[in-house]
């Protein structure tokens, strides 16, 4: 694991690169309610079109929403007019859209860690991160954090049941058997999940100190980090095969 | 404006997706059986029975569910009933529906216990027991 906590108090700084120049984007940080709208705006289709049965996701729309929702300021772009960015109207939406996207795409950027190795704990489960963050005040470069340790208990077979129920739900638009289906994804209830089991974090910080204590990893973990860890303890992705390097 | 279904509410539609998984299992499971002993031509044959699913998957991932959550509550594994939202009762209901509808259309033979493909078979496919008088 990094050295280094992940500073969960400060907003985050993000670097993009396009075309030989470099932009800084400042953003907030993120609340529950601003991942409740994205969560709320991320959904996966299906639709029947002739014998095929086509699925559709839309991720890039939700993306640049919870971008403009939070980045506060921006640096390194060039106004007509040589006037202040930040004092156009809705600035924010001036920005590019391929910017923004890329932005909530940094925003909800974690994944559970490929190069981990596998704990098991005498009790409870341990699910492991990597994420993007922010840029590195001294070298101006975007650190990604690797190793990030989520201790949870146990799910019962309630708490799978509760998610069960909620990643089977799903909206008929148009009629049963030609209508778009929607699937509004479970998300909501995951984070739930992931409140309710969290025993303890190591690679997070608020405000200087390791975060600690079930209410304040509660209160202060980034709704992303939280989803991500959930679903990886409720719907891990298939990573297991019975051929590999492994000796 | 357009139709909107909201699935966990649609006992009908649930109750269809339900029949078809259990219709569905039955063919497959036939097909297990006969692998070993029949040939390429009798697999696809009985893969050709499997009937195509015409309504939403929408359905069939919430069948899934209510047939998990079905199984719990028939084996007596606790649950808080508090739990149990207006929608599982629906699904539920759906599921105890399709059950019965599976049993009429496919009766278990007395002897051997097999499946029968409907209930007008006179002799049992499996073991040849006489199902019916005029056999």
């Amino acid at each position: 694991m990094s050295e280094a906590r992940l500073e969960l108090s400060e907003p985050r700084r993000i670097r993009l690169h396009d075309r030989s120049h470099a932009f800084t984007i400042i953003c907030r940080r993120l609340e529950p309610a601003d991942w409740a709208v994205f969560f709320g705006a991320t959904s996966m289709s299906s639709e029947q079109r002739g014998a095929e049965r086509i699925s559709i996701s839309d991720f890039d729309t939700p993306r640049a929403m919870l971008a403009e929702r939070v980045i506060t300021s921006a640096e390194g772009y060039k106004v007509e007019g040589e006037v202040e960015l930040t004092s156009l109207p809705n600035w924010v939406t001036r920005l590019p859209l391929g910017h923004r996207q890329m932005i909530g795409a940094q925003l909800a950027g974690a994944r559970v860690s490929e190069a981990g190795d596998l704990m098991i704990l005498s009790e409870g489960e341990c699910i492991t991160i990597d994420s993007p963050w922010s840029i590195d005040a001294e070298t101006g470069k975007m650190v990604a954090y690797q190793g990030l340790q989520h201790r949870l208990k146990t799910p019962s077979a309630e708490h799978q049941r509760r998610y069960n129920r909620a990643s089977s739900r799903s909206i008929i638009v148009g009629g049963g058997r030609n209508g778009r289906t929607i699937y509004p994804g479970s998300q909501d209830v995951l984070v739930e999940l992931y409140d309710e089991l969290i025993m303890s974090v190591d690679g997070y910080s608020w405000k200087g100190e390791p975060l600690s204590g079930v209410q304040q990893i509660r209160d202060a973990m980034d709704g992303w980090h939280k989803f991500t860890v959930a679903q990886a303890l409720f719907n891990p992705s298939n990573t297991v095969s019975t051929e590999g390097d492994a000796e | 404006m357009e139709h909107v279904i909201r699935v966990e509410r649609d006992g009908e539609g649930l109750q269809m997706a339900l029949l078809w998984l259990l219709e569905e299992a039955l063919v497959r499971g036939r097909i297990a059986k006969a692998v070993a002993s029949a040939s390429d031509y009798e697999v696809t044959r009985l893969e050709a029975e499997i009937p195509d699913r015409e309504i939403s998957p929408g359905y069939f991932t919430r069948a899934g569910y209510l047939l998990g959550l079905s199984t719990d509550l028939e084996l007596g594994i606790p649950i808080d009933p508090a739990s149990i939202s207006p929608s599982d009762v629906i699904g539920i209901r759906a599921v105890r529906a399709a059950r019965a509808e599976f049993d009429r259309e496919h009766p278990g033979c007395p002897r051997c216990g097999e499946r029968q493909d409907n209930n007008v078979m006179r002799v049992c496919w499996a073991c040849n027991y006489k199902l019916r008088g005029d056999a």
